[in-house]
């Protein structure tokens, strides 16, 4: 199983990027986390959510008003594709984000058919994030920014987005100061859960903190953490990569995600007005890679899993 | 050109997909990946044979590009590991170079190294057209044993004057003359073609080589001796054709660049890709729909799955569509690394 997941955590990690994004960065943000876990972080991330019924929250959504107005696509594919798996092994399952990214969520889940719950959020209301947390069981961040270390939320080019997107720190540090499950899952640094080893990460890559284009000086590393940290190539791809340890822990390959499914979500999100967040186009493509090519890094994840389950085979020679 | 997305395509090519259970070592790829790394400077391996072939070859030279891994009775004709990397191989320093590849394999192992070849759109000709015409590669089966390969190999390089030669899932020898299976099956230098001779030669001339192999046993890996037979379950231990204990199965044959993947194929897969980038060419990469009909002309052939030991179009048990997604990922990163985007937000 840890070799298995493993090779997940691995695959997840490979960078399929263009020129003039941030480059280079995905495979340290993975040895800063593996380093700062005792196992594979698909396998952490997987037994944390693997028990009994639970009541579990999912936190997503990053619309950019004018750019990005419903959302970006990286992010609710991942929340979505995580809650049919975790509403097949029987959780109830509420994803929370802002107004804006409400529809297409809920288009997503009405066309995977899960029979998950979308909440709301009330802008920057403690209140609200406090009887969440005090609701769920277990919360997991999808792309979601986390306040770096002077408590601001910044874009992966260090703009501030504090105006418009919730800040869900409170709801986090409160579900950990009671205990629960907390899971962060990012791919830039800049997201909820990055806390958990954004000293690692000043020290290995200062440059990707970017503290001269926050006009804060602080920096985008997120300053909040999670018990358990899943970083990625794209924040879909790590949610994809958990629910495929959770097939491998339950023996049972439906739970796992499926490189057709995963292309046709990139047509039904355009259909339901998100972005691409690495041109800010409404097109098949998510943090700018093509549609096929994550079918096929789903593909290549759900087929670590199929040879995992098979049964032995003999070779005489 | 930076190396950034040749480490990438190192990483994606040495994800491991091994069976949950059974014989096959699980868990050594990422560490033989690591050794063959640290022992070439911590640079992307990819890269550096990718580069080191651009600089061996001009159009019109000749290059050796060796496979074929497998013995009878259970690998008649050969595995399906090896034949479409030494093919993609192939086409890519056609295309990339204007090279003229020789592909070199065992005669029982030939008919699937044609066949891969033709199946990803190159023409397996004589001589005479092989020299007039690009899109073609030339085909030349090594004989069996230690003397008729020092007659090859004599012939070979004294007729092509090869600038260099790439072993795709190519055994080698151990450090006591035993070319063995990665389970630690050992055969006599008179069931295969002795290949390393024809590293050995390279050497002594001064002509790049690369080989390419996922396991430690294969040409190329006499690099890191050690590390293999650390992290390999058979690394120390061996069987000996007689029966009797051998010495493990890691090769004591170098190139001067040594690529270890997952599977030997995705090894060749990514050289292309990683010459694709640094051409500037992204055709050099095969496509997903070459890469399926490769595999299906391979089986056709003969070629055996190394895992299931059946003849279809998986290699080392990984599984069919797993290939053509492969590629689809390594083209992305070919195309991505020759586009820049601006994102005003």
């Amino acid at each position: 199983m840890q070799i298995a997941c493993d090779s997940i955590d691995r695959l997840m990690m490979v960078e399929i990027r263009q020129r003039g994004a941030n480059r280079g960065f995905k495979w340290t943000l993975y040895e800063a986390a593996r380093a700062a876990s005792d196992k594979p972080l698909v396998l952490a991330a997987a037994e944390a959510l693997n028990g009994p019924p639970m009541k579990v929250g999912i936190v997503t959504g990053a619309a950019v008003p004018d750019h990005m107005p419903a959302g970006e696509n990286d992010g609710p594919f991942g929340a979505v594709v995580l809650a049919r798996t975790l509403v097949a092994i029987g959780h109830d399952v509420e994803i929370w984000t802002d107004p804006e990214c409400a529809p297409p969520i809920e288009g997503l889940l009405k066309h995977l058919r899960v029979p998950a719950r979308v909440g709301i959020f009330r802008m920057n209301d403690e209140a609200q994030q406090r009887q969440i947390a005090a609701d769920r069981d277990a919360l997991v961040a999808i792309e979601r920014l986390g306040g770096n270390i002077n408590g601001h939320l910044h874009g992966i080019n260090g703009r501030v987005r504090d105006a418009f997107r919730t800040k869900v720190d409170v709801l986090f540090n409160t579900a950990r100061e009671l205990g629960k499950v907390t899971i962060g899952i990012g791919d830039g640094g800049n997201e909820v859960g990055f806390g958990k080893i954004r000293e690692e990460l000043l020290r290995r890559a200062p440059e990707h903190n970017q503290p001269d284009k926050t006009p804060c000086g602080g920096g985008i590393f997120s300053a909040l953490a999670t018990d358990i940290l899943v970083t990625a190539t794209t924040s879909n791809i790590g949610a994809y990569g958990v629910a495929a340890a959770i097939a491998m822990l339950r023996g049972d390959v439906s739970l796992c995600h499926d490189g057709a499914e995963e292309e046709a979500l990139h047509y039904v999100g355009v259909g339901l007005n998100l972005t691409d967040g690495g041109g800010g186009g409404q097109v098949p493509v998510c943090d700018g890679i093509p549609a096929a090519a994550n079918a096929a890094m789903v593909t290549l994840i759900k087929s670590v899993v199929q040879r995992f389950l098979d049964p032995p085979r003999a070779r005489p020679f | 050109m930076d190396e950034i997305t040749c480490h990438n395509i190192d990483r994606l090519i040495t994800v491991e997909m091994r069976a949950g259970q059974g014989e096959i070592p699980r868990g050594v790829i990422h560490r033989l990946y690591e050794a063959a790394r640290a022992a070439q400077g911590d640079r992307s391996l990819t890269f550096l044979a990718a580069d080191g072939l651009r600089k061996a070859l001009k159009r019109g030279d000749h290059v050796l590009v060796v496979t074929g891994a497998g013995t009878p009775p259970w690998l008649p004709f050969g595995e399906t590991d090896g034949p479409p990397g030494a093919a993609a191989v192939a086409r890519a320093l056609d295309i990339g170079l204007g090279a003229k590849p020789i592909l070199i394999a065992e005669e029982r192992n030939m008919g699937p190294v044609v066949a891969s070849a033709e199946g990803i759109g190159m023409m397996v000709m004589e001589e005479e057209h092989f020299a007039k015409r690009d899109g073609c590669a030339l085909s030349r089966p090594m004989p069996l044993g230690l003397e008729p390969g020092r007659a090859f190999t004599k012939e070979i390089f004294e007729r092509f004057n090869p600038k260099a030669v790439i072993f795709v899932e190519k055994g080698g020898p151990n450090a006591e003359g035993f070319y063995n299976s990665l389970l630690g099956t050992g055969r006599s230098r008179d069931m295969m073609a002795n290949a390393d001779l024809l590293a050995e030669e390279a050497k002594k001339r001064g002509i790049f080589t690369v080989g390419v192999g996922d396991g430690g046993n294969e040409i190329g890996f006499g690099k890191c001796v050690e590390a293999i037979r650390e992290i390999q379950p058979f690394g120390r231990v061996s069987k000996r054709p007689d029966g009797s204990q051998g010495v493990g199965v890691a090769t004591v044959t170098e190139t001067d660049v040594l690529v270890a993947a997952s599977v030997s194929n995705w090894g060749g897969y990514g050289i292309a890709a990683a010459l694709a980038c640094l051409q500037g060419n992204p055709e050099i990469l095969h496509s997903p729909s070459d890469e399926i009909r490769m595999m299906q002309r391979c089986v056709q052939a003969g070629a055996v799955d190394g895992l299931f030991c059946r003849p279809i179009p998986l290699a080392d048990g990984t599984g069919e569509a797993v290939q053509p997604a492969m590629i689809i990922i390594l083209q992305d990163m070919v195309q991505m690394s020759l586009r820049t985007v601006k994102r005003g937000f």
